[in-house]
Order: C-alpha cells, then structure tokens, then sequence
C-alpha cells in the first residue's frame, strides 16, 4: 500500500487542497456580486451581444408586463423578462434565416432558463405572454412531439413552444396565465398545434374543465380543414378525448377507426382502446346502445368489449348483452373471447392521460381465474345455451393455460 | 423490395389478406431506396453485390443444434392469429414473463391486436422446452405514431414496430437474455446475429440464423437497415444479438427483409433505444 506518504506531505497536499477551495469560493462570490451589479445596472445583460438588443424595445407594453412590475416581484425579475426577450428575438430572427444551430442553440439556453425554478416562473410567464401577444411567429423545423408527462420533446412552431413552456411554468407557479392564453386560443380555428397544447394546459391547471375539454375537442375532430391534413398535434389531441370521457366523439372514431392506412383511423384505433379500459362502462353501454357504431370494424369492436373488467357486475351485464346481440357472429365473438383472455395495449407518451401501471402476473392469474369461472357460470346459464360450443372452446384455452401455469410452478 | 417480415401465415393457412396488402405498400420506397445505392455504388466503385452474396451467413440457416446453448435457448417461435388466419413469427425471452418481439406481429390495422399468441421456446418441429401463452401485448407507438415527425408512413411504421408480450406464465423458468439500449451495437465493429423462425423459404419449423459482415446504417428513428445479410418472413420479432465481450445482448429486433424469395439482403431492424427500452422497463414483467 503506498499510501498518502510521509505526515510532511500528508500536510502539504491538505494545505493545497484547501487553498483551491477557498479561491473557488472566492471567485464565485466575485461572480454574483458582478452579475448582480450587471442586472441592476443600465448595461444590458451578456446576451445583448446577440446584435438585436434594441428588439425588446419595439415589442409593445402589455397589460401583463404591466402586472409584472408590481412591488411584490423579485426585484430582478425585470431583468430576467428582458434577457428572456432578447432571447426570443434572436431565436426569432435565427428561425426567419434559416440559422438552425443557431436557433437550437439560442431554444436550448432557453429552456435551461424556464427549468431554472419556481422564483424565476414570473419572469418567464411574463415574457411568454408578452411575446405570444405580439404575435410574432416561426417555424421550428421540428415535430410536434410529446414527451415524457406530457411535455413537448418537440414544438412545430415557436408559439407552440411557448405554449408548452407556459403551461409548466403556470403549473409550477400556480398561475392562471397558461388557462387565459389557452381559452383565448380554443375559440378560434388558428393552429390545431396550438390548440393541442392548450387543451393540454387546460386539463393540467382547471379540473373543473372536462366538459369544455369535451366540448372543444369534439369541435376539433369536425373542423373540415384540419381533419383533411391532420397534424401529429391534432392526433395527439385525442389523448384529450381519453382524459375528458369524451364519449360524444365515438360516433366519428369509430368511424375513422374502419378506414385503413389513415392516421386518423391509427389515432382513432388507440382513442378507443384507451376509452375502453378507462371509462369501459361508458363504452360498452354506448357501443350496445347504438349497435351501428363499429358495424364496420367488428374485429376492433370485439377488442374493445374485451377490455371490461368481468369481475365487475355492471360491465359483465354489458358484455353478456354485446354476446347475445344479433348483429355480432360467432367470428367477432371469438375474437371477443380471445381478448378475454389476452388483452394489449399501446405505449407512448401521452399530452395529458398518466402513465397507468400494467397488470402484474399475479393480477394476470386472477383475471383468468375470474374468467374461469364466469364461463363455467355462462355455460350453466340458459341464456347462453346457443354459445355452448364457443364457450366450451374458450374453456379449452382457459385450461391449456392453466395447464402452463402449473408446468411452471413446478 | 422490403416488406414487414412480420408473421408469416402458418403453411396450413389460405394465402393472401391484409398483411399482403401491406406487403406491397411498404415495398415501393425501398425499390427506389435500393435503386438509388446500386447508382452510388456504380458511380463510386463499390463491388457491393459482390459482398452481398459472398457473406457466409448471409441467408438464414438453421441453428437447430444450438437451441439449448445460450443465447439460442431464449428464442421461440410465436404462433398468433389475425382474425381467421394464423401466422408465424419470433420472440425472445428478455425478463422472466415477458417477450420482446416486433410490434406488427401484436396489432394490425382492421383486424385489432393479434389473439391466441403463443410462444414456444426452442422450438423444434413440433417439440419445445416450454410453451407460454400472452397475457397482455405492448406495442410501442400512441396517437400519432403513423405520422412520425413529417416522415412517410412507411419508414414510421418500422421505426415504431417494437412490441412486448407479458405471459401467464414463466417461458424459461426465471431466467432471461440480456439486453442493452443503443445503436452503437449496430454500427460499431461488434459481431451481430440475427435469430428467428423463418417461414418464407424454411419451413417455420427450425432455428435460423444469419449474420451480417458489414455495420448496420441508420434508415429513420429506430430504424436501421443491413445489405450484407437477410431475414426471412417468420423471423420477424426474433433478437439481433450483439456479442460484448464474452457476453451476448439482445440489441434490437428483425422487422423487415427483401421480397419474394430473396433471403440474402437488405435486412431491417428495430433497435431497442430510449422508447424502447422504456417499453421493456416499465411495462414487461
């Protein structure tokens, strides 16, 4: 072993390390007091060497930066609002240039400022609003990409990134100024990006919202122009229709649902199936109410039935009236009692709905317990005596797993 | 001249139906994809036939023998309906209950997700070391997963199509291949093998193997696609292995291959990156 060497050198090395310390100290503490002397000073902050420090002075007061400088406020935050600003005018004329580095690099350094914290929320939403009431925009050359917990991996458009960055901050700082910006954006057909994220903010910040959420995003799926040239915002609008129990747009998913190789069919296809698993009573009822809905596309229907839960009395009373329906044959009820036994579901990142944890293995064996015996039951059941031959197939299958079960545990 | 190579219909099925159709509309950009590399190849000199055909492993063979050794014994055949028809694909045991294999195998436009999927470990005409049937499936992909980021349809598709299968039970008693998040599997200098139950030219009955000679290129997202070697329709879903060190990775999953019989090129795949990864971590069991 060798050690640290001789007490002499032990000494000297602990010496010299203290010594770093104390200049690193040293040296920050030098450091803030400069910036703090920079942010109240008349000289503008480091990022006016940008070329366009003048811009902030040619975007328009509002009534929102009138609110900012209330006594209340951090005394810097003017100073975060106007670095904030220049920021999003050099992102703004780099993104009008086709200077792409440049504009990733400017968007980056943003973010890092909206993420800096709770105490600079204010100043970030201040800025936002300001810029969004210019209504200045650019395109990012990015996607509309959801990540994870809802918020935007990618943004389409500066506003959008704006708008997604809103919401979080207000969320962060218990503001109503992303609801605002939201409800003002929904009664107009502008930008189905921007009507995404809104929603988004909405359902995020006013629980009280779901049948405006219900209301807007219905009015979504029907506004012609869009659903013609459907953007990934607009699909990923539909995880509002999962969140808000939209049930007034299934008529038209099932609709979209049975046309093939459409994004709206795909979108259409996962609004459903998530419906089914988290509002399945509605569904189901609906779905037997109106027996037209999915004529189209039996297969999917069966897959949805399929995700009721049969231990609960009133979506088992459903299923047993989907099994006995005229319309439905012995072809989509066996897709129907396969998924009984082997359900599926799709995963991505969603705008507003959580992730919901998976069934675990152990739940897995007392769904197909519970599934055993309500067969057993049906096959009893004179009701069902026209299904014995299907329902003594899906007993053979309940076994064979069964059987596998056992092989395991052995 | 690619196509999903996704669940080929089990030899006692009708021909034709839905995956057909698909067949042909995800043919049409590679054709042109390919045609583009055999200019560039021309104008730059590059024997790159050449390479295709002479590569050892280029087409699958059988690695029936192996099928008990590691990393072989944790791939199964995967046998799954949609609707009337069967079909056949592969998978590979990555956590104690779950399967990792391709997304096109579990759902399917117009016919919903795929039902009765069983997996058979080791398979081996008509003998398996064991068989485990899906509780759940997982395919990676939500709302807006046909749209991509402004890319085609076609290339989305394959850079989505990564599923996983929870089972009931337990298909190699506990144990489990490895698996590692990252390209650099593929486009670094590290040995690959792709594994799976082809039923194209093969029967579906035996192992395969094929390898290639040459570093995958990135097509979309998680798309990346190998002209040095090829996969055939049934091998869909089964494990590229890597080999780090002395130790073999499940690092992504076969999705497409050439069309018709030809079975020595332009193999694709899925890796398993952030998305995918996510998938298995969260959601497998």
């Amino acid at each position: 072993m060798s050690g640290f060497g001789p007490p002499l050198g032990r000494y000297l090395t602990l010496s010299f390390i203290l010594l770093i310390i104390l200049l690193m100290m040293v040296g920050f503490i030098l450091k803030m007091g400069k910036r703090s002397r920079g942010n109240d000073g008349p000289n503008p902050p480091p990022i006016a060497d940008s070329g366009i420090a003048s811009a902030p002075a040619n975007i328009p007061p509002s009534p929102v930066v009138a609110e900012s400088q209330a006594p209340s406020e951090p005394p810097d935050m003017k100073s975060e609002q106007m670095e904030i600003a220049r920021l999003l005018a050099r992102i703004l004329d780099a993104l009008r240039h086709g200077k792409q580095a440049e504009a990733d690099e400017a968007l980056a350094r943003l973010t890092r400022i909206f993420g800096s914290g709770r105490d600079h929320a204010p100043a970030g939403i201040a800025a936002i609003l300001e810029f969004l009431r210019s209504g200045q925009d650019a395109s990012t050359g990015k996607g509309f990409v959801v990540g994870k917990d809802g918020n935007l991996d990618e943004s389409t458009t500066l506003r959008v990134y704006l708008m997604d960055q809103l919401g979080r901050l207000s969320r962060e700082a218990g503001s109503g100024a992303a609801v605002e910006v939201a409800r003002e954006t929904l009664q107009q057909f502008g930008s189905p990006d921007e009507w995404a994220i809104s929603m988004r903010n909405i359902a995020w910040l006013d629980p009280a919202s779901r049948g405006f959420l219900q209301e807007r995003v219905n009015a979504m799926l029907n506004h012609a122009e869009w659903r013609d040239q459907p953007t990934a915002g607009m699909l990923e609008s539909f995880d509002v229709i999962v969140h808000s129990c939209a049930m007034v747009t299934v008529p038209q998913l099932a609709q979209w649902v049975a046309a093939t190789d459409s994004p709206l069919a795909r979108a259409s296809g996962v609004a459903l199936d998530r419906l089914a698993t988290s509002s399945a009573l509605a569904l189901t009822t609906l779905l037997n109410q109106q027996p037209d809905l999915l004529s189209a596309a039996p297969l999917e229907r069966a897959d949805l039935f399929a995700h009721a839960d049969l231990a609960n009395a009133d979506q088992r009373a459903q299923l047993e009236n989907y099994m006995l329906r005229p319309d439905v044959n012995a072809r989509e009820r066996k897709k129907f009692f396969s998924g009984l036994i082997q359900t599926g579901r799709f995963v991505s990142n969603n705008l507003v709905t959580p992730y919901v944890p998976p069934e675990t293995p152990v739940e897995a064996g007392q769904r197909l317990e519970t599934l055993t015996k309500t067969v057993n039951q049906w096959l009893r059941d004179p009701r069902f005596t026209g299904l014995t031959d299907e329902l003594a197939a899906l007993g053979t299958k309940v076994n064979r797993i069964a059987e596998e079960m056992d092989a395991d545990e052995k | 001249m690619a196509f999903p190579s996704h669940g080929f219909r089990n030899s006692l099925a009708p021909r034709g139906g839905k995956f057909t159709h698909m067949i042909q509309k995800n043919a049409r950009p590679w054709i042109l994809g390919t045609a583009s590399r055999v200019l560039l190849s021309c104008i730059l000199g590059l024997p790159w036939v050449a390479a295709d055909f002479a590569a050892a492993q280029a087409s699958p063979k059988s690695v029936a023998d192996l099928r008990a050794k590691n990393p072989y014994k944790f791939v199964g055949r995967l046998t799954f309906f949609f609707d009337e028809d069967e079909y056949v694909g592969s998978a590979t045991v990555v956590k104690p209950y779950s399967l990792l294999t391709a997304g096109h195998t579990l759902y399917s436009e117009g016919s919903g997700w795929s039902s009765d999927i069983l997996f058979e470990r080791s398979y081996d005409y008509g003998s398996s070391a064991a068989t485990a049937s899906a509780s759940t499936a997982f395919i990676l992909g939500g709302y807006a997963a046909y749209v991509d980021r402004g890319k085609s349809e076609t290339n989305a598709g394959f850079a989505r199509d990564m599923g996983g299968i929870v089972c009931f039970s337990r298909p190699a008693g506990g144990l489990y291949a490895a698996w590692q998040q990252g390209d650099k599997f593929l486009t670094g200098k590290n040995y690959n093998m792709s594994l799976g139950y082809g039923a194209q030219v093969h029967s579906g009955e035996e192992l395969l193997r094929s390898s290639p000679t040459r570093a995958y290129s990135k097509v979309t997202a998680g798309f990346y696609e190998n002209r040095s070697y090829g996969i055939e329709g049934g091998m869909s879903g089964g494990p590229v292995f890597t080999k780090a060190g002395d130790k073999w990775y499940v690092c992504a999953v076969n999705v497409s291959g050439p069309g018709g019989n030809v079975i020595n090129r332009d193999a694709g795949v899925r890796v398993i990156d952030k998305d995918a990864a996510s998938l298995i971590k969260k959601n497998l069991k």
